[in-house]
């Protein structure tokens, strides 16, 4: 009788959930509430018989609310330390020098990405992945500021985890950096989402992006050419020279519209891995290339259907082959292709 | 006269100005092109490969893509072991194995023994010497398993003369010219007969035969399916001067396989160069004799050149080289005799411009063929004795020269001779080499090798006849 009511002040009013478990941030649904208690983010589903049982089991007196908080607490800080042990066993076993500062600096800073909200596990693979972030000792002003910019804690994880050396950068750096693009004609969400898809580009000088953009203004409509660095960030660090020549074997050699080209990776995918694609089409007899004379309507795949998809659903869409089959012939691709530099 | 001077003079600067330049584009612009001229005359490959892709794409369906891109990507080969001498053998052998190839023929060898084994176990009585001479005798239980469609004997020749629409039956009448076709169009169509295969109801006596032997003199390395490793070239051995693998394709064994050589049989093989098929077959301990024939000279010399760097002194004496047409040959004196007809060769023809049966030039020669290997399985027929076995194999994919050309010659023999033959039921060859090739299921009288990227030996029919009377 107690827990139904209960149940019924959980779906009436928010704040009476907040105000019983103590948590200091939180956000409900009918279906699920999201609680935090000591950067902790934990969810309770409200499903028929669990939310009851929940209810009897957590919230039927007040002294079990107590515990229950309790509890949470210290498995939390259990947690805590484990990963703690965990990083500082890894890089001993590295000889990394972080050792010599200490178990508790690594605490500490797990402790400031849990309070940004970024999950435990994520926060293990990156510390075990690049010490960088335990060596540099701006990451908690950076990653708090990146953090009060915008960016989710899962795009956090992503830069970080993409481009470590981004922790050497300066806040005002990086937003001067940002201006660069944002001077291009990048909307601000667009811009967070190159930025989280490519981090690197913040490495980029003004005067070089401009050039870049304005070379690709010459092979695409200028509308063209965000969009194109949003899907393939590539075209930004590449040489020029190598987008040229894919430019020209895909509209030359394939006969591709630019309009297919802008829908597609293309830029994204290296060379050999466009011949070979190709090759492949051609050679089972799927794709032609269609010259204006003839007037004939091509049947041909588009480029996005050809780069764009896993070797698997390739093989399969074409010519149903499979993935060993497609593996053979990337590799007897690869061997004509080095005989042919060899010749 | 003042103007006249004028008019010279303002037409002099038309033609000095920019304005004759584009007299001249226009000029230029209004050249017709010539009809005769071609920017781009299309090489003998791409015609092969429009042709291939106009008649086998609707028969092989889905599957085709797959053959065509194996067929235009590097092919695989096998390297066959020498028997000549010990020494030789062993080199060799070691040679491959360490390469990482394994032998794929003894493999098929301890299948086929297993399955004898695990047969006789199934049959109490195990008495395999009267279930053989229960095959050679057309089984009907055994024909329902393999061919139920073709079973009833005695199935009449639908006759295709119904009456002509009652309108037309007068000579008299008056019968307007609906299409003319010119020689060219005749030809097309005469290609599209011949590329198509239908399957009439013609009552066939299959039969179904013990696994053959696979001796242990005959062994032939390959990769596994999915590597595409090549061999290096065989070395000459110090001892005898002789080498020690012959590379080739590894669907080129299956007709030898087949045909399943006993001790003393004499043996022909019909269209014998460029000697791959004999040297195998030389492989096998046969005390019979074996004849090659070919019509080309220089072919036979290529295979006699192959014979001397390969054979020992018994193998050569075995071997009789002889330069006649296959057509000619009918006497009755062999029991084995193997029939690899001059086809379409399909590989050869998507790849290489030279010696391309598909140049445009050869149409007529092309059409012939079919006709040319009937014949000469007419007469590999008639060179065999009664109760001896004929095989007939062919490079190509196309239905009209496999199955068609197996179809025709039985009406044939069927309508104008006496001889009897049943088709040999050869699918213990896909349990056999089930992991080295990848066949097609639907062929109607023979197994046909097709080539798979992972695979990529073939295309390679086969078809093993059994003359009973």
């Amino acid at each position: 009788m107690f827990h139904c009511k209960f149940l019924h002040a959980v779906m009436k009013n928010r704040a009476f959930l907040l105000f019983r478990y103590g948590a200091n941030y939180m956000t409900m649904s009918s279906r699920s509430v999201h609680y935090c208690i000591r950067g902790s983010i934990k969810c309770w589903d409200f499903h028929e018989n669990s939310c009851q049982s929940f209810h009897i089991r957590h919230c039927a007196s007040e002294a079990a609310l107590t515990n229950m908080k309790e509890r949470v607490t210290i498995n939390y800080e259990i947690q805590i330390e484990e990963t703690t042990d965990k990083i500082y066993e890894y890089y001993r076993s590295c000889n990394i020098m972080i050792v010599s500062s200490g178990k508790e600096r690594i605490k500490d800073y797990v402790q400031h990405l849990i309070n940004l909200k970024l999950k435990i596990k994520d926060i293990e693979q990156l510390m075990l992945t690049s010490p960088k972030i335990l060596i540099t000792e701006d990451t908690c002003t950076l990653t708090k500021q990146l953090r009060e910019y915008g960016f989710s804690p899962k795009q956090l994880v992503h830069i970080l985890r993409k481009f470590p050396d981004i922790l050497d950068m300066n806040f005002e750096t990086f937003l001067k950096n940002l201006e660069i693009f944002r001077n291009i004609g990048f909307s601000d969400d667009v811009l967070m989402a190159l930025v989280v898809s490519d981090p690197t580009i913040l490495l980029l000088e003004q005067e070089y992006v401009i050039h870049r953009v304005d070379e690709l203004k010459k092979m695409f409509l200028s509308k063209s050419v965000l969009q194109l660095i949003v899907k393939s960030p590539l075209v930004l660090t590449e040489d020029i020279n190598m987008i040229h020549l894919k430019y020209e074997y895909v509209s030359h050699r394939m006969g591709a519209t630019p309009g297919q080209v802008i829908r597609s990776n293309l830029f994204s995918h290296s060379m050999d891995y466009i011949k070979c694609r190709h090759q492949f089409l051609t050679r089972a007899g799927l794709y032609k290339k269609i010259t204006k004379d003839t007037g004939e309507i091509g049947k041909n795949p588009s480029l996005r259907e050809m780069l764009d998809t896993s070797d698997e659903i390739f093989a399969k869409k074409h010519g149903k082959m499979t993935v060993a089959e497609y593996q053979t012939f990337v590799k007897i691709f690869e061997k004509e292709m080095s005989a042919e530099e060899v010749d | 006269m003042s103007r006249t001077t004028i008019c010279n003079s303002q037409l002099y600067k038309l033609l000095t100005s920019n304005k004759v330049i584009s007299f001249k584009q226009m000029c230029h612009r209004r050249s017709k092109k010539k009809m005769a001229f071609q920017s781009n005359p299309k090489s003998n490959t791409q015609h092969a490969l429009n042709h291939f892709d106009m008649y086998y794409s609707n028969y092989y369906k889905e599957v085709w893509p797959s053959i065509r891109i194996s067929l235009l990507s590097q092919q695989k080969y096998c390297a066959l072991v020498n028997h000549c001498d010990e020494g030789t053998t062993f080199k060799a052998e070691s040679i491959l194995s360490d390469l990482g190839a394994e032998d794929f023929i003894q493999k098929a060898g301890d299948i086929s023994k297993d399955l004898k084994t695990e047969h006789s176990q199934s049959i109490e009585t195990g008495s395999l010497h009267t279930e053989k001479n229960k095959f050679i005798v057309s089984d009907d239980s055994h024909k329902d398993h393999t061919q139920p469609s073709h079973r009833s004997d005695s199935i009449v020749f639908s006759n295709n003369n119904n009456p002509i629409d009652e309108k037309n039956t007068s000579l008299y009448d008056f019968m307007p010219t609906n299409k003319v076709y010119t020689q060219r169009e005749f030809l097309h169509q005469e290609l599209a007969r011949q590329n198509t295969f239908e399957d009439t109801d013609f009552p066939v006596n299959v039969i179904t035969e013990d696994n053959p032997r696979i001796p242990d003199t005959l062994k032939a390395y390959c990769y596994k399916k999915g590597n595409i490793d090549l061999f290096p070239e065989p070395s000459i051995s110090r001892r005898n001067s002789k080498l020690g693998y012959y590379m080739m394709d590894a669907a080129s064994m299956l007709p030898v396989i087949a045909l399943d050589v006993q001790d003393n049989d004499n043996v022909l093989d019909m269209c014998s160069a460029p000697g791959g098929k004999m040297l195998t077959m030389l492989q096998y301990p046969h005390s019979g004799t074996l004849l090659c024939n070919d019509s080309s000279k220089s072919r036979l010399q290529r295979l006699t050149r192959t014979l001397h760097s390969y054979g020992n002194q018994k193998m050569i004496d075995k071997v009789t080289v002889n330069q006649d047409d296959g057509v000619t040959l009918n006497e009755p004196s062999y029991e084995k005799v193997l029939v690899d007809v001059p086809c379409t060769n399909d590989r050869h023809s998507t790849l290489e411009d030279d010696n391309n049966i598909f140049k445009p030039g050869r149409m007529k020669e092309r059409l012939q063929i079919p006709a040319l290997q009937k014949h000469l399985l007419l007469s590999g027929i008639m060179s065999c004795v009664p109760g001896g076995s004929i095989v007939y194999s062919t490079c190509s994919l196309s239905p009209g020269q496999n199955d068609g050309v197996i179809q025709a010659t039985l009406e044939h023999l069927w309508k104008e001779t006496n001889i009897d033959i049943s088709v040999v039921d050869l699918s213990y060859i896909q349990t056999l080499f089930k992991d080295t090739f990848n066949f097609y299921p639907s062929c109607r009288f023979g197994q046909l090798v097709l080539p798979n990227l992972r695979a990529n030996f073939g295309p390679m029919f086969i078809c093993k006849l059994h003359r009973t009377k």
